[in-house]
């Protein structure tokens, strides 16, 4: 049984992963967040030279970023449109692997359990950031990818290569982006459960890379950390700009952290608010709540709920230090949540929060397979009659959800589209009209790329349906 | 204990549904949700500035009635001008872009876009007519045939 549960389960995720797949080829190049850095890379003569200016960037330190950026720029050779968007689909077919890896399928109570988690993992919110822009290389699904990788390790029989392995996939990521600090909130929050595939050993060298990258980072290169105007971010029931929450937050800033802290966690456990803005109270008073926003509220309070039941029976057991293998995903999970929301404390928005999204599924998963292991059994039959209603309507949610993910991705290819249309004023807004032929040439090419692409137009399909899918 | 039917049905047919997807996307199957499908009108109504370029940039006639297909403005199919069918649209549409390419506003259909958009509430289609108002024509719904 195990073997075809295991099967089974590669075979479903094999399947979400190549309808995301799908997807994200129907998006072209985006403008906005490619254009500048393709022309960038164009001018910069290899590899090395932007890995060195990827860690000089005021405010930044992401050299593996641009690095990525430029390889993938010098082997597309020309063919930009399938060399980005085939590695980013690389890093989906990854993180598919890695999650179904880490949950270790090996009974009908637990593929079950990864149907739910696989929707919980493609429907939620904070996922469709993170897997549909790129930039041109996408380095939030890559962070997905590597806490996964971490996860995996630790969880694996371990040894000096996964030791070893550690170290590299924590270096990867710290230098991709900033938000690669979690694989180390991963690897610690996992050996402090007693999964200890990555050893004391290697938890502390990781530990000392972290001590060492913050290092070079404030005190050797004194990038320092983004400003409060430097972006616009929710608050309440709006969007505030740069100038504004400069304005309102400028004297006393650590409010406005606390509130974008505590939102990234209510986004992720009850989709709401969103970006920082509550969409509930902001639609009603616009006349209308949309039905897609009901059930993502739906679907979340529900999963959170079994989330949060399956912590209040297991803590006594935590309390003796006694941590099962689903134990130690659900504390790595609700660590994970803690982590990337402190870290996300500057500002909101729904893709920074993609790796606790990713571990909200995992503790999804957790709690759906010990409700259906019959943990609970004891409860009179008329509960369990309810939490079978209930959890058939959070399922049910969830997979509008998932359809609503691609949806909204159509919905992208057709607003990416109308940008290249007007591709020549905004680079002249920006001041990066290209003044060589090869640039001109290369801003041709995207945007023939982008115009010519074969779409589906969503709004062929019913104007309507964005109430459906938020 | 809660059956597992009620937790992994959706999910399944959910999958169900993605293999029947991939391999009707991989026939190129239904053609009529592809943006080429559409015509200059029709990109018009769904604020399709890359088709609506993509259709001009192929000398696309700005000024020509066209199919406009169910659902989309009308709830039956119709032929109108894209200026006509941008009244209708719930976004801003090329407008600026269709004029470039030789789109007319004249004292034959200024009234007509100008009665339509009203119709509509299109406050984008109303204030780009504003702009574009020839000097001497005087609108007068109650005498300009309805669009919708």
């Amino acid at each position: 049984m195990s073997f075809g549960s295991r099967t089974a389960g590669w075979i479903a995720s094999a399947i979400m992963a190549a309808t995301v797949c799908y997807s994200v080829f129907r998006i072209p190049i985006q403008m906005t967040d490619s254009l500048i850095p393709l022309l960038d890379a164009q001018r910069t003569p290899s590899v090395a030279a932007a890995f060195a200016s990827g860690a000089t960037n005021a405010g930044y330190f992401r050299p593996l970023r641009a690095a990525q950026i430029q390889a993938v720029y010098e082997v597309a050779n020309g063919h930009y449109f399938a060399a980005f968007k085939g590695y980013q689909a690389v890093f989906v077919v990854i993180v598919f692997a890695l999650f179904v890896t880490a949950l270790e399928i090996d009974s009908r109570e637990r593929l079950a359990a990864l149907l739910f988690a696989l929707t919980v993992l493609v429907g939620l919110h904070t996922f469709r950031g993170t897997v549909w822009e790129a930039y041109p290389v996408n380095h939030s699904l890559e962070v997905v990818a590597f806490c996964l990788l971490a996860l995996v390790l630790a969880r694996s029989k371990g040894g000096m290569w996964t030791d070893g392995a550690a170290a590299l996939t924590f270096v990867a990521a710290a230098f991709t982006v900033e938000s690669g600090l979690l694989v180390w909130v991963v690897m610690v929050a996992a050996w402090l459960a007693g999964a200890r595939g990555i050893s004391r050993r290697g938890v502390l060298i990781v530990s000392g890379l972290l001590v060492g990258y913050l290092a070079i980072r404030f005190a050797y290169l004194r990038t320092g950390v983004p400003a409060l105007s430097e972006r616009s971010s929710g608050f309440g029931l709006r969007q505030l700009g740069p100038d504004e929450l400069q304005q309102r937050f400028g004297a006393h800033p650590y409010v406005f952290y606390a509130y974008n802290v505590m939102s990234s966690i209510l986004t992720v456990l009850f989709s709401e608010p969103r970006a920082g803005v509550w969409t509930i109270p902001a639609e009603y008073l616009r006349g209308r709540v949309a039905a897609g926003t009901v059930i993502n509220v739906l679907s979340s309070a529900i999963t959170t709920t079994a989330i949060a039941w399956f912590v209040v029976r297991r803590i006594p057991v935590w309390l003796r230090l006694r941590f099962d293998r689903d134990d130690q995903l659900m504390l790595v999970a609700l660590a994970m949540l803690a982590a990337n929301a402190v870290i996300s404390y500057s500002y909101t928005k729904d893709e920074i929060m993609g790796p606790a999204g990713v571990f909200y599924a995992i503790a999804a998963f957790v709690a759906v397979a010990h409700v259906l292991r019959g943990a609970d059994r004891s409860g009179p039959r008329n509960a369990a009659v309810a939490l079978t209603m209930a959890l058939f309507v959070a399922a049910s949610g969830w997979v509008v959800r998932t359809a609503g993910l691609h949806y909204q991705m159509h919905l992208m290819t057709f607003y990416d589209r109308n940008e290249w249309v007007y591709v020549d004023d905004w680079l002249v807004r920006q001041k990066s009209t290209p003044t060589t032929t090869e640039g001109k040439a290369l801003v041709q090419q995207l945007r023939n790329d982008a115009i010519e692409r074969r779409t589906i137009d969503p709004y062929l399909l019913s104007p309507r349906l964005d109430q459906w899918f938020r | 204990m809660v059956p597992i039917k009620a937790v992994a049905l959706p999910a399944t047919a959910w999958l169900v549904f993605c293999i029947v997807w991939l391999l009707f996307a991989g026939l190129g199957v239904p053609d009529g949700l592809d943006g080429r499908s559409m015509t200059l009108t029709e990109a018009t109504a769904v604020a399709s500035h890359a088709d609506a370029a993509r259709l001009l940039g192929k000398g696309a006639d700005a000024n020509a009635r066209q199919r406009l297909r169910a659902g989309l403005v009308k709830n039956n199919e119709s032929t109108m001008t894209p200026l006509e069918a941008a009244t209708g649209a719930i976004r801003t549409g090329p407008l600026q872009m269709l004029v470039d390419h030789g789109a007319t506003i004249d004292d034959a259909n200024y009234s007509l876009l100008w009665c339509a958009a009203t119709a509509r509430n299109n406050q984008d289609m109303l204030r780009f007519l504003e702009m574009h108002r020839p000097a001497s024509t005087p609108v007068d719904c109650a005498r300009v045939r309805s669009l919708w």
